[in-house]
């Protein structure tokens, strides 16, 4: 049997304010299979947030630990987790995070830069540029490419992010409100493009939410309350 | 990759960073270009202050030393090719304006508040086997020739007499006793040289006037008290010298040794006087560097010590080589350049914190592409790399135009400075300030390696403090920073 694309086994997080520990996740268990997308609910302070930095490994847990593929991951050194980061997984944010001083090409074709030497990329930049192309057509936005995040649209600036999150092929995409910042027809389309992405692509994802009618339309939902999952 | 993309990106839109690039070409160019000049000008005063000194000189000599009892003992020594006697006194000159003793003014010296000058009594004849005698007055008429103030030497007599025609001339115009047949008439006064800047600009003195010498000296009677006595003798100008070295050119005016021995009562025909010296010059073998003339000096130091210890005990002559002559002049040269250095290395410290306060805000209003960047799968390495390879460029930028520019200044020193003179009547480099024909300039390939490597890796260190910090940001703070 397969082991799931992403998981977290008893991951418990505290942050340390002075003297005084203050508990965040309490021992959270969760599995994102292949080709899944599951829809992480909870509060505000429950801890979504920090429960996706982990599955990231832009943040080491306080114990537990995490999985890529049923191998432990989460003790990695610092440049270790930057380059199975960028192998493994595509992070899409609620405010798109995009550099304000690159285009939609670049922002895109920076994915693919980050674990390259100059000579590498040179070989390799006429298929790189290929496929980051084809990714911002699949998102509607082959008109767009030499457009700064200045001059795009809410909607388009989370397409971009979404296209340069795919750029790598990544195994699971983890997306922190990716609709929250937008109106909800563009929230629409956003989400419709992530559902037929997930479909076409087979592609692992774990989205944070508040909006329970997105989250019945993933396969899954896990409910996140006082750093536990409870459903 | 990404940081190289990244740093050329963020370094195009923001222009800021052109200030450091500007701040990091300035202090190279100004290092190169000023060091550039003072070397030049170092190196001409080294030229000039070496031909005005002999090689070696044999100073500190008790009062009343007879340069004969020197020589005999001095010329044994196997790199001494010539010895030469010089006299120091002191004294102040009046040009003489009728031909009563009362009519005379202050000579008005153009350089110099003063006319109160050191007198260096030579003798010509040897003075020439020991330094560059001749050259200093022919320098001098060179440049007297260039002014059109010609106060030039003409052909002078063993103690520097002027020809008899001058001064005859000069007798006539002032009204002084001249004999009857004037083709008989022979030169009686002792010539006197004067620096050429000091007479540069005082049309009334020609070759012939004659100036009167005021001094005093002390003189010890038989009983051994010791006055004060008053001496004066006449000169006549016979023209300039030109050293080149400009505070023995200002300061010193030559005579001839024999009438300076007569007026400090040591005159040749009298009994019992002494070839009054107080120092003695000496021409040294050909060829010997600084350090051989200091062991050159030691033994002739010794030989001294010698010689006047039977006569004297107790007397402790020393020997000073030419750069020991000038030391304290030359230190201060020296010490100036290196202030000088040190000012345009606070230029330099300038442009790198310029450098480091751009970079270290570009650091903090980057924050949050930091954290993008990680999640993108950025390492912290290549995360840091992004400000040390902005501070790489604008270092390089700046190394290489301030470097270029500074060389092209340099080759081009003497048409900017006539350029600038043209157009605006204001020099750079006053030259008639300096007495120099063009500017000089000396272009030192290791200073310039070491300005251009120093400050680049100045820019390299303080383009890593940012980056450290930026490589150190944590992942998850650096995204939700506002």
């Amino acid at each position: 049997m397969n082991a799931p694309a992403l998981s977290a086994h008893d991951v418990k997080k505290s942050y340390w304010l002075g003297k005084r520990e203050i508990p965040i996740l309490k021992g959270v268990n969760l599995a994102v299979e292949r080709g899944e997308m599951v829809a992480l609910l909870g509060a505000s302070g429950a801890g979504k947030s920090t429960l996706l930095h982990l599955l990231g490994l832009l943040d080491t847990p306080t114990s537990g630990e995490i999985r890529f593929d049923g191998q432990p991951v989460h003790n990695f050194k610092v440049g270790a987790r930057a380059k199975l980061r960028h192998q493994f997984v595509g992070f899409v944010f609620q405010f798109y995070h995009l550099i304000p001083e690159l285009t939609a090409i670049q922002n895109v074709l920076l994915a693919a830069m980050m674990q390259k030497s100059v000579c590498q990329y040179w070989k390799e930049r006429r298929t790189t540029r290929a496929a980051a192309e084809q990714i911002l057509d699949e998102v509607g936005l082959s008109q767009r490419l030499s457009h700064r995040p200045a001059e795009l649209s809410g909607g388009e600036r989370q397409r971009v992010a979404i296209a340069r999150a795919l750029l790598q092929n990544p195994r699971v995409v983890l997306a922190d409100e990716p609709t929250g910042n937008l109106d909800s027809e563009t929230a629409d389309d956003v989400m419709q493009m992530l559902f037929r992405i997930n479909r076409e692509r087979q592609l692992a994802f774990l989205l944070v939410t508040h909006n329970e009618d997105l989250a019945r339309k993933c396969h899954r939902v896990v409910r996140l309350r006082d750093g536990m999952v409870v459903g | 990759m990404f940081s190289w993309a990244l740093a050329l990106r963020y370094l195009q839109r923001r222009w800021v960073n052109v200030l450091g690039t500007i701040g990091v070409i300035v202090a190279v160019w100004s290092l190169i270009v000023v060091r550039g000049v003072f070397s030049g000008f170092i190196e001409d005063i080294r030229t000039d202050v070496r031909r005005s000194s002999p090689d070696l000189l044999v100073t500190t000599l008790p009062h009343a030393t007879s340069f004969a009892l020197l020589q005999s003992a001095l010329k044994n020594d196997p790199d001494v090719v010539a010895l030469a006697p010089r006299l120091r006194h002191y004294g102040t000159f009046f040009q003489r304006t009728g031909n009563a003793a009362m009519q005379s003014i202050e000579l008005e010296f153009s350089n110099v508040d003063s006319s109160f000058v050191q007198l260096v009594g030579v003798d010509p004849a040897r003075e020439r086997e020991v330094t560059a005698f001749d050259d200093w007055i022919e320098r001098a008429r060179t440049r007297s020739l260039r002014d059109g103030m010609d106060h030039s030497a003409p052909q002078l007599g063993p103690e520097l007499q002027v020809p008899a025609a001058d001064e005859l001339r000069a007798r006539k115009r002032l009204g002084l006793a001249v004999p009857e047949a004037a083709t008989a008439f022979r030169s009686l006064w002792p010539g006197i040289l004067l620096g050429r800047e000091r007479t540069r600009f005082n049309r009334t003195i020609t070759v012939g006037t004659p100036l009167d010498l005021l001094s005093v000296d002390y003189v010890t009677a038989k009983d051994g008290t010791s006055r004060a006595v008053t001496l004066q003798r006449a000169f006549a100008f016979a023209g300039t010298f030109q050293t080149g070295a400009r505070l023995f050119d200002d300061s010193v005016a030559l005579v001839p040794i024999e009438p300076l021995r007569s007026m400090l009562g040591h005159d040749a025909l009298d009994d019992g006087s002494v070839d009054l010296c107080t120092d003695v010059a000496v021409r040294a073998t050909d060829g010997l560097t600084i350090e051989q003339l200091r062991i050159v000096a030691q033994r002739l130091t010794t030989l001294a010590r010698t010689a006047l210890n039977e006569a004297r005990p107790g007397a402790s002559p020393e020997t000073l080589t030419w750069e020991e002559q000038n030391a304290v002049f030359l230190d201060a040269v020296d010490t100036e350049r290196a202030m000088t250095t040190l000012v345009l290395f606070a230029v330099m410290l300038i442009a790198t914190f310029l450098i480091f306060a751009t970079l270290h805000m570009m650091v903090t209003q980057k924050t949050k592409d930091i954290g993008i960047l990680c999640a993108l799968g950025g390492s912290p390495r290549g995360i840091g790399q992004i400000f040390t390879r902005c501070g790489f460029v604008i270092g390089a930028l700046g190394v290489v135009m301030g470097a270029g520019l500074g060389l092209l200044t340099l080759h081009s020193l003497n048409g900017i400075n006539d350029w600038l003179f043209e157009q605006t009547g204001f020099e750079l480099f006053p030259r008639t300030l300096f007495d120099l024909p063009k500017v000089p300039y000396r272009i030192e390939p290791g200073w310039i390696v070491a300005v251009a490597v120093g400050s680049f890796l100045l820019t390299l260190f303080v383009a890593w403090l940012p980056a450290r910090k930026a490589a150190r940001m944590q992942p998850v703070k650096s995204l939700s920073y506002e």
